[in-house]
């Protein structure tokens, strides 16, 4: 029996995040915030303490996986990070046991969605 | 360039004390020595065949050996014409450069070079023993004469060379630009790629209840997977390859690159034979790329065989200047490769799949190359497609660890 996420997206494009979201809810979790840097995604988490991170790497501003450490230093959240480019250096670093997954950019939904199963544990 | 050259004749004329005399003694060299022209040529070019390094080179035959067995007969010609004149500098330089572009080294040209001065030598030395004035005058000038020739064509086998190395130094730079430009599209063809796949992912969400609607979606798919398979070879081309040599079993990884084809074998009769002695069947090589050449290999042959589709590997030792390398033969019983294909086969792009990128090839040729290795194609009136891999043979004990690695 799965239970339900909390979750929070981050990514520039605002048809991604829609996209995202869609496939999310489909899957009965909740999308607790989606935002469009990476300041705006540890504001979030902050405030909101979500099960679960999927981010952009490259935004402008703090790029996703910054981002995602800086949230690492108060709470240690599973992620998801998805890229164009090639996969960060040193992700995760080095102490940090966390669970997480990389995915490169297209993502097909069967991937996204098997990515969320495999990080929750679900 | 050439009136460089021209004053470099002259100043090396000079140098040698070329004079009138040695003008006149050209005359008479002459007359000894042109009659015996063929015999020179014979024995020159009899030696060359049994010299598997500058064989190599020569690779039209019959027809090409006569071709040379001329223009040395002309080279012979020239040099004892006594017409040192720009015309003859040039003849020399082209002797120079066309060694270049066969690729045999300027060692060879002055060991040649010295066997036909050997032979004139001996000539005149028979036809000249009973007057010893005239046989040290026509050996001083002959010695001249085959030092400014072996000069020119030193300096233009340098000058070519260099020209040479700069031209691909500059290509280099230039296949490195576009291949960061293209890597540099593929990341953003990627967003773009991601755009249209969410939105084509939602409209499959939304028209679920609309299965009319299903292959149209389908096909878009279909259209953004090929996409980004493109761009992913794409990018791998372009991207430098760095090896991860361990100790590998080759047979293992060619059954791996044979199974993850298992979607592409599904319903049908297919079948692959791995014919590897196992003295041959363990190298210091990177497993995942030689996987990548294996898999290509056998992709190319299930696109071309009808079943029953049967496909080969068999290996042998193969020596190729002194190196030894292990030799895989990948054969199927396909159509084999047209003529053109023959040609392109290698180059990027090419493809006669109606589906395929043009890029495995090339990518396998990287790999490859980056081993140290060779890819060829079989000869001519193989039947089915015939390649053969070689990869260097390195002489080595397996470690216990690589052994459990195996």
């Amino acid at each position: 029996m799965s239970r339900l996420l909390r979750i929070a997206i981050a990514d520039d494009e605002a048809e991604i995040r829609d996209h995202y979201s869609k496939i999310i809810k489909r899957l009965g979790h909740e999308v607790v915030a989606a935002v469009d840097t990476g300041n705006a995604l540890i504001d979030a988490c902050q405030e909101l303490h979500p099960d679960l991170i999927i981010t952009d790497v490259h935004m402008p501003g703090l790029d996703g996986d910054q981002a995602v450490r800086e949230v690492w230093k108060h709470e240690i959240i599973p992620t998801i990070l998805i890229s164009a480019y090639d996969q960060p250096k040193d992700f995760p670093p080095a102490g940090v046991h966390v669970a997480w997954a990389y995915l490169s950019k297209p993502v097909k939904r069967l991937d996204f969605e098997a990515a969320i199963r495999a990080t929750m544990n679900t | 360039m050439l009136q460089a050259i021209n004053d470099k004749f002259g100043n090396l004329r000079q140098y040698l004390n070329w004079s009138g005399e040695d003008d006149k003694h050209i005359s008479q060299l002459r007359s000894i020595l042109l009659p015996f022209a063929p015999v020179f040529i014979e024995d020159f070019y009899a030696e060359i065949v049994r010299h598997p390094t500058i064989a190599r080179v020569i690779t039209g035959g019959d027809r090409q050996i006569a071709r040379l067995q001329q223009s040395l007969l002309r080279w012979i010609d020239e040099l004892l014409s006594g017409r040192y004149d720009a015309e003859y500098v040039q003849g020399r330089w082209k002797v120079g450069y066309r060694h270049v572009e066969i690729g045999l080294d300027q060692t060879y040209v002055n060991i040649a070079h010295a066997r036909l001065r050997m032979q004139m030598q001996c000539i005149l030395l028979e036809e000249l023993k009973k007057v010893p004035d005239q046989l040290r005058d026509c050996e001083i000038t002959l010695h001249k004469l085959l030092d400014l020739d072996l000069a020119l064509i030193s300096a233009a086998y340098a000058a070519e060379l260099q020209e040479r190395q700069q031209k691909q130094a500059k290509q280099d730079e230039r296949l490195a630009t576009i291949g960061q430009m293209i890597t540099g599209l593929a990341h953003e063809a990627r967003n773009a790629l991601q755009r249209l796949r969410a939105s084509t992912e939602s409209l499959e969400l939304d028209l679920e209840d609309q299965p009319a609607l299903h292959p149209d979606l389908q096909r878009l798919s279909v259209a953004q997977d090929d996409l980004t398979r493109l761009f992913t070879e794409v990018q791998n081309y372009a991207a430098p390859l760095a090896l991860e040599r361990e100790w590998v079993e080759v047979s293992h990884i060619a059954q791996q690159a044979w199974e993850s084809l298992a979607r592409q074998r599904q319903s049908r009769d297919t079948q692959l034979k791995l014919i590897i002695p196992a003295d041959l069947n363990y190298g210091n090589y990177d497993a995942f790329r030689l996987q990548q050449v294996f898999r290509n290999f056998f992709e190319n042959s299930l696109a071309a065989c009808k079943d029953p589709a049967r496909l080969e590997v068999t290996a042998q030792l193969q020596s190729i200047d002194r190196q030894s390398f292990i030799e895989f033969r990948v054969q199927d019983n396909g159509p084999g490769l047209s003529e053109s294909a023959r040609v392109h086969v290698f180059d990027p792009f090419f493809t006669t799949k109606t589906k395929g990128t043009g890029l495995g090839m090339a990518i396998a040729v990287r790999i490859v190359d980056a081993h140290g290795g060779r890819l060829q194609l079989g000869p001519v009136g193989s039947t089915g497609a015939d390649f053969r891999l070689l990869l260097p043979r390195v002489e080595h004990v397996p470690s216990a660890k690589d052994r459990h690695r195996g």
